[in-house]
């Protein structure tokens, strides 16, 4: 790349070449007011707030405009600053922002924008004009009157997420946010990974969970890993009081550069299940609340029987403790080994031109897989093949049935860069499929934390035995007669509590710090983001009393 | 054209065949028959013969007689009074004023029209390329095809030929930035939009000649170095849709289109496609974007078409009347050419005269011809002899001119200098009793509708623009709603995103610059 000398308000500066006058400006310490730009979405240009002088004729948008050699650049004349405050004074007018009503008061760029301008009144009466508002959602909340159609929310849809659920239809001052082809969100083919929240400006997309508890600067924002799957996607955690506001997508971490899906954004803040508070005894059909002490003395009694069934879901800490308490008796309760090992990193699905995707719904789980996937299938620069992959089939042409297994590797085959992307493959496809020299493999595994029990050599077993110990979120099990089961779980769900015998209540998701390995082999660490609630048991409380047994 | 001894032209155009042209077509064809007259009288269609609001219309060469409000049943008094015993159905004849400022070469000893690009329309039939052909058709091309590409792009530079879709860019140096390009694969478009309100010069091109807009499209592929055009048609053109189509199967019959045309090695297609009809759609950069499919929103400039265009390869595209001005440029040369129109601006140039015109329709005069000879030599002057006041020029992007601008020269640079433009040669002609404010009301309720919202000033202003028009008019208007005007109008030249959010600026100014004092009572 070579380099490019122009002058941005007098003074001289040099650039790569294909950078836009907005990023030059912001490398030469200058600022430039902006709307619908947003850093990770390809230019748009269209709220022409950064309008600048280079050249003769109109102005021109900073933030699409590419530098040339030699440009002169004007940022901040008398002119453009009164072109500008005439564009905010229309955007503000046109329709509801009566900000003391938005929940995205304090958090919003136009908001912002009207601070920075000095804006004390409305230029142009505000128009009364209503507007659609679309609640159906289970998270998200549409409000078309405070929209300002800068379309980033469609475009990180398209680009990002690779879901094409939004767009605008209508033309003019009509023009609204569009839903497939004019659904209502809960009836449309939104997969709920809100970046489209995320990412817009005002308060016309909000997060329904979040609204009115708490503007930006009274909540925490701690970054660190989404715990719900191997991908171990970067977040940014809003906390007020001990309360999770919601989830972001961290646009600097280098897994998920900001995307999330809805396992990782929206659910487990929607989690119903009733928590476990306090160590629970089982005597003669009776629960019985127990100190911890009691607990882990019926665990030591039982130990030399015991066989204990890890999760893959938990922290690596909590897998050590155990594995070094009870050495060989300790199992994996899911799937450990890869059918096919990985060969591939997220990395090679940026380049792909053919994707193979066998078994698995990637809009349902691995959802930012996905949306690697689909952001480049749709807009057909990359092939998508699949196979049995439930939802996921309706964006491509070759979708096959594991019966036609031989069809669609030869359809790969004509791919020059092809990735196969599985998790767990029936009999006789694995072999089909591992014998193909010029694929790249990536396995997902099964749980967020299958890579740690690998790492720690736990194997998986099916449960046989009499005495049981479970640890885990997920549990359920089958009871003979005389079985005694322990579960270690933050749930006490009323099936869980039919075959129990004893639960002790451990933390869960953001309650405590903890490694995780994610699909690459990658160590990221959940951070503790909450306190956990008394009587729940840390895992660093279970460790240590886990060496005492 | 030769052995018959006469020749009914039926006009079928959008108006015509709503008053009956194909049932007076018809019926005029058996009684032909009927008479045995076949051999003698040759019935062609044709395009539009450029008179509006007389039904459908006939004209009879050589005699040059028009017949208007023709019905089914007038056919046989014509068969047998006109055809068989020559003696012209008086009472059906237009008389000469109606069709003078459209026919007036044809029709009495009247000033002279400059034919070029419409040299062929309402005289030939459309739809038989043997008559294109019989009129040097085809002869450019063949004439272009021995040139090397670069000598053709230099006879088009140095005629001085501007693009006729409205910003009047010198074709040529068009053509050759996409030459220059280095490209797998480059693009002609043609733009039949034609969006304009009350506009139709180049569907009189489409339907009347449309092999001469073919011939124009294949100069030009082959001087850019594109290997396939599009037409870019207006959905509601139904007959233009109709007829390109069958010109092209002619003209790919004939070995003009398609693999190595006539043993040059230079391989060309065409394809139409129907516009989605939406004015914006006309704006180059939103043709492309519908052409491929996605909605017609216009696209940042820079990147130029020229470097990235349809497809993101480079891409030529032009008016349909820059086109049809090819043929006759390539077959004549570029000294020629310029022997007609200005210096800087050479050649002809289609005019759409509208309004209180005493002969409405369309002329082809030299550019540089003025606005007065316009509206009162072709167009006839005022009706019922009123005053003139003013003349909204270049369609509803224009200027509104006052009387004290009608000696002004009609081209490119000299309108600029009145800060106005061609645009898409429509003139809009108002009399004394039209009222500015209103006028500017109903353009501001077209950019309004026509804004397609993907920009902020041009959204939301012609909104605001609107609303305070629409305030002046009911009275309810405040002393600063003018400068309002005019400042958001000069923001939305600054900062709109394409040309039509842009141009606003140009009604809005010269309507409350040169009318002001029409305005002025409105907010006192
Ligand atoms: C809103 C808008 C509408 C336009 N509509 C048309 C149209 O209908 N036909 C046309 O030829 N050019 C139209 N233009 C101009 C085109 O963008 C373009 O300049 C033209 O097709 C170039 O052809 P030329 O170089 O032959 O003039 C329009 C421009 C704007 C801004
Ligand atoms: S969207 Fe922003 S500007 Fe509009 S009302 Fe809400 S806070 Fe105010
Ligand atoms: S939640 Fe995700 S999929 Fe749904 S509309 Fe928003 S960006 Fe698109
Ligand atoms: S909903 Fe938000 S992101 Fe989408 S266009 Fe409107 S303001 Fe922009
Ligand atoms: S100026 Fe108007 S028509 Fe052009 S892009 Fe902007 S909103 Fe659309």
């Amino acid at each position: 790349m070579g380099k490019v000398r122009l002058k941005i308000d007098g003074k001289e500066i040099e650039v790569e070449e294909g950078k836009t006058i907005l990023e030059a400006a912001k490398e030469a310490g200058i600022e430039i007011p902006t709307l619908c730009y947003h850093e990770k979405l390809l230019p748009y240009g269209a709220c022409r707030m950064c309008v600048v002088e280079a050249g003769p004729g109109a102005l021109k948008p900073a933030c699409a405009t590419y530098v040339t050699d030699g440009m002169e650049v004007k940022t901040s004349t008398p002119e453009i600053q009164e072109v500008r405050m005439t564009v905010l004074q229309l955007l503000f007018g046109e329709r509801n922002h009566y900000c003391m009503y938005c929940e995205s008061s304090g958090n919003c760029e136009l908001q912002d924008l009207g601070y920075k301008f000095g804006l004390d009144h409305f230029e142009f009466p505000p128009y009364e004009d209503k507007y659609p508002v679309d609640v159906s959602h289970p998270y998200i909340l549409l409000d078309q009157n405070r929209c300002v159609l800068c379309r980033r929310c469609a475009r990180a849809c398209a680009e990002l997420g690779g879901h094409f659920v939004l767009e605008v239809k209508n033309r003019g001052y009509q023009s609204l946010i569009n839903i497939d082809l004019n659904n209502q969100f809960a009836q449309s083919s939104c997969v709920s990974c809100g970046l489209c929240v995320q990412v817009c400006p005002t308060g016309a997309l909000v997060d329904k969970r979040a609204s009115y508890l708490g503007r930006k600067e009274q909540a925490e924002v701690i970054k660190t890993n989404c715990d719900r799957c191997p991908v171990g996607c970067g977040i940014e955690v809003y906390r007020r009081a001990n309360f999770i506001l919601k989830v972001y997508g961290d646009w600097d971490s280098p897994i998920n550069q900001g995307v999330l899906c809805k396992n990782g954004r929206y659910l487990p803040l929607y989690e119903d299940r009733p928590r476990l508070n306090a160590p629970k005894l089982k005597e003669g059909g009776i629960w019985t609340q127990i100190s911890p002490e009691m607990a882990f003395k019926v665990i030591s009694e039982k130990k030399g029987a015991a066989t204990v069934f890890l999760e893959g879901s938990l922290p690596l800490e909590l897998l050590q403790a155990f594995k070094s308490a009870l050495g060989d008796r300790v199992f994996a309760l899911n799937e450990v080994n890869p059918p096919i090992p990985s060969t591939a990193t997220l990395k090679d699905l940026e380049d792909a031109d053919t994707y193979l995707v066998v078994g698995v719904d990637l809009n349902e789980r691995y959802g930012v897989v996905g949306s690697m996937i689909k952001r480049r299938v749709v807009p057909q620069n990359a092939r998508l093949i699949a196979v049995e992959a439930g939802s996921l089939s309706g964006i491509t042409d070759f979708s096959y049935e594991y019966k036609d297994i031989d069809t669609a590797l030869g359809e790969a085959r004509k791919g020059e860069k092809v990735v196969a992307v599985y998790s767990s493959l029936p009999e006789g496809i694995s072999e089909r499929l591992e014998t193909e020299s010029g694929f790249k493999y990536l396995f997902l595994p099964y749980e967020a934390n299958t890579m740690a029990l690998k790492e720690l050599g736990i194997e998986h077993k099916v449960p046989q035995e009499k005495v049981k110990i479970y640890v885990g979120e997920n549990i359920s099990s089958a009871r003979s007669p005389g079985d005694f089961i322990v579960a270690f779980t933050p749930f006490e769900t009323p099936e869980l509590k039919s075959v129990a015998d004893l639960l002790i209540p451990i933390t869960w998701y953001l309650e405590d710090e903890g490694t995780f390995i994610t699909l690459e082999g990658k160590k990221v660490v959940r951070q503790r983001v909450v306190t956990p609630a008394e009587g729940v048991l840390t895992v660093e409380e279970i460790s240590s009393r886990l060496l005492k047994i | 054209m030769r052995l018959a001894r006469s020749h009914v032209l039926v006009s079928i155009d959008i108006e015509s065949v709503a008053s009956g042209a194909w049932e007076v077509l018809k019926r005029l064809k058996e009684e032909i028959s009927r008479r045995g007259l076949l051999e003698e009288i040759k019935v062609l269609e044709t395009g539009t013969l450029g008179v509006t609001g007389l039904g459908v219309v006939l004209a009879v060469y050589p005699e040059r007689i028009y017949y208007g409000k023709v019905k089914p049943e007038d056919c046989p008094r014509i068969v047998e009074e006109h055809f068989l015993k020559g003696r012209p159905v008086q009472d059906l004849i237009i008389k000469e004023e109606v069709v003078r400022a459209v026919r007036r070469d044809l029709i009495g000893p009247m000033r002279e029209q400059k034919r070029v690009v419409l040299e062929n329309s309402g005289i030939i039939d459309p739809e038989k390329i043997e008559e294109y052909l019989a009129r040097d058709g085809y002869t450019a091309l063949e004439k272009a095809l021995s040139l090397t590409p670069d000598e053709v792009i230099a006879e088009v530079k140095k005629s001085g030929l501007r693009g006729r879709g409205g910003a009047g860019f010198p074709t040529g140096i068009k053509w050759e930035g996409a030459r220059k390009a280095s490209a797998m694969e480059k693009f002609i478009i043609c733009n039949a939009d034609e969006g304009e309100p009350g506009t139709f010069k180049d569907r009189l091109i489409l339907e009347g000649d449309p092999h001469k807009l073919i011939e124009g499209l294949i100069i030009a592929g082959y001087a850019v170095g594109a290997r396939k055009g599009y037409i870019y048609i207006r959905g509601e053109y139904a007959l233009s849709l109709h007829r390109m189509h069958k010109a092209i199967e002619d003209a790919r019959k004939y070995g003009l289109l398609g693999e190595d045309i006539l043993g040059s090695g230079f391989s060309f297609n065409l394809e139409i496609k129907e516009g989605a009809g939406a004015y914006v759609c006309g704006e180059e950069t939103a043709l492309m974007e519908s052409l491929e499919g996605k909605r017609g929103n216009p696209r940042i400039k820079p990147p130029y078409p020229t470097v990235v265009g349809l497809f993101g390869s480079p891409t030529v595209i032009n008016n349909v009347e820059t086109l049809a001005n090819i043929p006759a440029i390539i077959r004549k040369g570029a000294d020629w050419f310029r022997t007609m129109g200005t210096e800087s601006c050479p050649g002809t140039k289609v005019y759409t005269i509208l309004g209180d015109v005493n002969f409405p329709g369309l002329i082809e005069v030299e550019m540089g011809t003025t606005l007065y000879e316009i509206i009162f030599g072709y167009g006839g002057g005022i009706k019922g002899g009123k005053k003139f006041k003013a003349a909204l020029v270049g369609g509803a992007a224009g200027v509104f001119l006052p009387e004290s601008l009608l000696n002004v020269r009609m081209d490119f640079d000299n309108l600029k200098q009145y800060k106005a433009v061609l645009g898409s040669g429509a003139i809009l002609v108002m009399s004394q009793e039209a009222s500015i404010p209103k006028m500017l009301h109903s353009v501001l309720y077209f950019f309004r509708h026509e804004s397609c919202g993907q920009c902020s000033p041009c959204r939301s202003g012609t909104r605001e623009l609107y609303r305070i028009s629409g305030h002046l008019l009911e009275r309810k208007g405040k002393a600063e709603d003018l400068n309002t005007m005019v400042k958001l109008s000069e923001a939305l030249w600054y900062s709109s995103l394409c040309p039509l959010g842009q141009s606003l600026i140009m009604p809005v100014k010269s309507a409350l610059e040169n009318f002001r004092e029409e305005f002025l009572p409105l907010v006192q």
